[in-house]
């Protein structure tokens, strides 16, 4: 088993994490334009997910002429997507607006979800919030998918009011088009 | 604090070699590869003892443990459990805690990423328990029982190392609990007046198990009036209605540890493990309008129930959606009119029962190589 010999003037220490097989795969191609692309909305149903997803949704078709918007619940905001729930958004759209990110476990499957998504072939933005920025770096290199870039709006998400949601609505529209277009536009 | 970083440096081997005077508690210290606790630091002779224990083959890779997704070897579990204290008979019930909890339906990436306190419990059944010394009796939860405490820590430990679950970054706990220092514990069947949980799920008595949930920490329940199934068991239910807890909310699995004198009472009037976890269920809850507030803070709570329950301010909501997903129990010393209940983190994670021993285990549906989602 060993690689190394210990003799009078040594010891020997071991290294108790095994191996990651990460590698570094691509994001999605982008598209050169939003205009006249399907939009899917995946809801994790977090608490607020959805005000802050419609919310954004409408913000976003201000300037910009989605041909469609779809939009789907997955069960759990803990889990990831059913791989099948994966496959009809895939089939059926263009782009991927999913939140929210608020928590330990919904920021994982949000950026476990999206990575699936841009791996086949449709750019998927995240929203997470402030506190989840190191975990979504972490998340995605584990995940082999360094390129991944998140939208990051302001914690708490949970818990406020309207005006609150409104806001945080504003920031993703800023963000959005460039997580999807992979630059400024 | 150390700042851990996902890949493993030097590659290829799992071993290194310093000079001798080094201080090797702090080393490991040093290099973030604890749990808090001085570790225990490994040797060639107790790795080599250890793997020869799960069968040889020390590059062979039992399971790949979230969110980290490092690769669970023979060898590197051998490593974790020497760290933690644990000898060499111990090693088939920590590698069956592992397959256990990195079986899709337990969702350990999820448990080790939550912001909730959850962290995985481990309940032993079968032989396998007595053959290694461990404790469900008297303090069973506690500490001074090396079994019960260095398998627990191991489970932790590889949670820690591999799975990489290390606080704040990847294991995002608001609180956490003590259990995520170690969380193992046998049932205490030479002392039940029931059939083991295990042999209640279909094993043979001579069959050992694991068993691993999703849990918040032990909330005791005391009773030393009742003499009666219902009395008991009301005293229960309600530390079971908190809302809370996950479970009042999210629905899921929880567990109910009883203790000997009120499991013995209850056994006396004739009740069985179903009338225990049927009459548990059906008088513990909350009404809609409880976990709601009355809809005063709008909708939101609504969508976390399960769709079958009428969303009406007087419908009673159960703390789990079911009857089998209150996972009994019968633990303890022999003094002592005190249980425990156990919320889960709820429906995001399943419970796994997992055999200790692969040739063991119940066919049918819903089970795979003797693996029982619950």
């Amino acid at each position: 088993m060993l690689m190394k010999v210990s003799d009078a003037n040594s010891v020997l220490v071991f290294d108790p994490r095994g191996l990651v097989d990460s590698g570094d795969t691509p994001i999605a191609p982008r598209p050169k334009k939003l205009d006249g692309l399907r939009l899917a909305v995946l809801d994790n149903s977090k608490w607020n997910a959805n005000k802050v997803l419609r919310t954004s949704t409408a913000a976003l078709e201000k300037s910009v002429k989605f041909a469609k918007v779809n939009y789907y619940v997955k069960h759990s905001f803990s889990k990831d997507a059913e791989p099948e729930l994966i496959a009809e958004i895939a089939a059926n759209n263009d782009l991927v607006l999913t939140a929210i990110g608020d928590c330990g476990s919904c920021c994982s499957c949000c950026i476990r979800d999206s990575v699936a998504l841009e791996k086949l072939g449709i750019p998927a933005a995240a929203i997470i919030t402030t506190e989840f920025e190191r975990e979504t770096e972490l998340t995605r290199t584990a995940l082999g998918m360094q390129g991944l870039i998140p939208i990051v709006i302001d914690h708490p998400v949970s818990s406020i009011t309207q005006a609150e949601i409104e806001s945080r609505a504003a920031q993703v529209a800023l963000q959005a088009p460039k997580v999807w277009l992979g630059r400024e536009e | 604090m150390v700042t851990q970083t996902l890949d493993q440096v030097g590659a290829e081997t799992a071993v290194d070699s310093v000079p001798a005077c080094t201080d090797l508690v702090e080393y490991y210290y040093e290099r973030g590869w604890h749990d808090g606790l001085p570790v225990v630091p490994p040797t060639e002779e107790k790795i080599d003892a250890v793997v020869a224990a799960l069968g040889g083959d020390p590059q062979f890779v039992e399971c790949k443990v979230a969110p980290r997704w490092g690769a669970l070897t023979r060898e590197v579990l051998a490593i974790n459990m020497v760290m933690a204290g644990c000898r060499p008979e111990y090693a088939p019930i920590v590698r069956a805690a592992m397959l256990a909890l990195t079986d899709r339906a337990f969702n350990l990436n999820g448990v080790q990423a939550t912001t909730h306190v959850a962290s995985p419990l481990v309940v032993v059944n079968g032989p396998i328990a007595a053959q290694v010394g461990m404790n469900g009796g008297a303090n069973a939860f506690g500490s001074g029982n090396r079994a019960n405490a260095t398998i627990g820590r191991a489970v932790r430990l590889i949670m820690l190392n591999v799975g990489g679950g290390w606080p704040p970054d990847f294991d995002k706990s608001t609180l956490g609990h003590p259990g995520k220092y170690t969380y193992c514990v046998a049932e205490n069947e030479a002392d039940s007046p029931y059939a083991p949980y295990h042999v209640d799920h279909g094993y043979n008595p001579t069959d050992s198990t694991v068993f691993v949930i999703a849990a918040e920490a032990p909330h005791s329940v005391t009773d030393h009036q009742c003499n009666d199934p219902e009395g008991i068991l009301d005293t229960m239910c309600s530390a079971m209605s908190t809302i809370a807890s996950n479970s009042a909310v999210l629905g899921g699995h929880c567990t109910v540890a009883l203790g000997l004198e009120h499991a013995k009472t209850i056994a006396k009037a004739g009740w069985t493990r179903s009338d225990i976890r049927h009459y548990l269920w059906m008088y513990s809850g909350n009404s809609f309008r409880a976990i709601s507030r009355d809809n005063c803070y709008g909708k939101v709570y609504n969508r976390n129930l399960p769709k079958w329950l009428k969303r009406d301010p007087d419908t009673r909501i159960p703390i789990v959606p079911s009857s089998d997903n209150i996972h009994l129990f019968i633990m303890g010393g022999h003094a002592g009119r005190f249980s425990a209940f156990i919320p889960g983190w709820g429906h995001m994670s399943t419970p796994v029962l997992k055999p200790i021993d692969s040739a063991a285990g119940p066919a049918g549906n819903g089970c795979t190589d003797g693996v029982c989602a619950l």
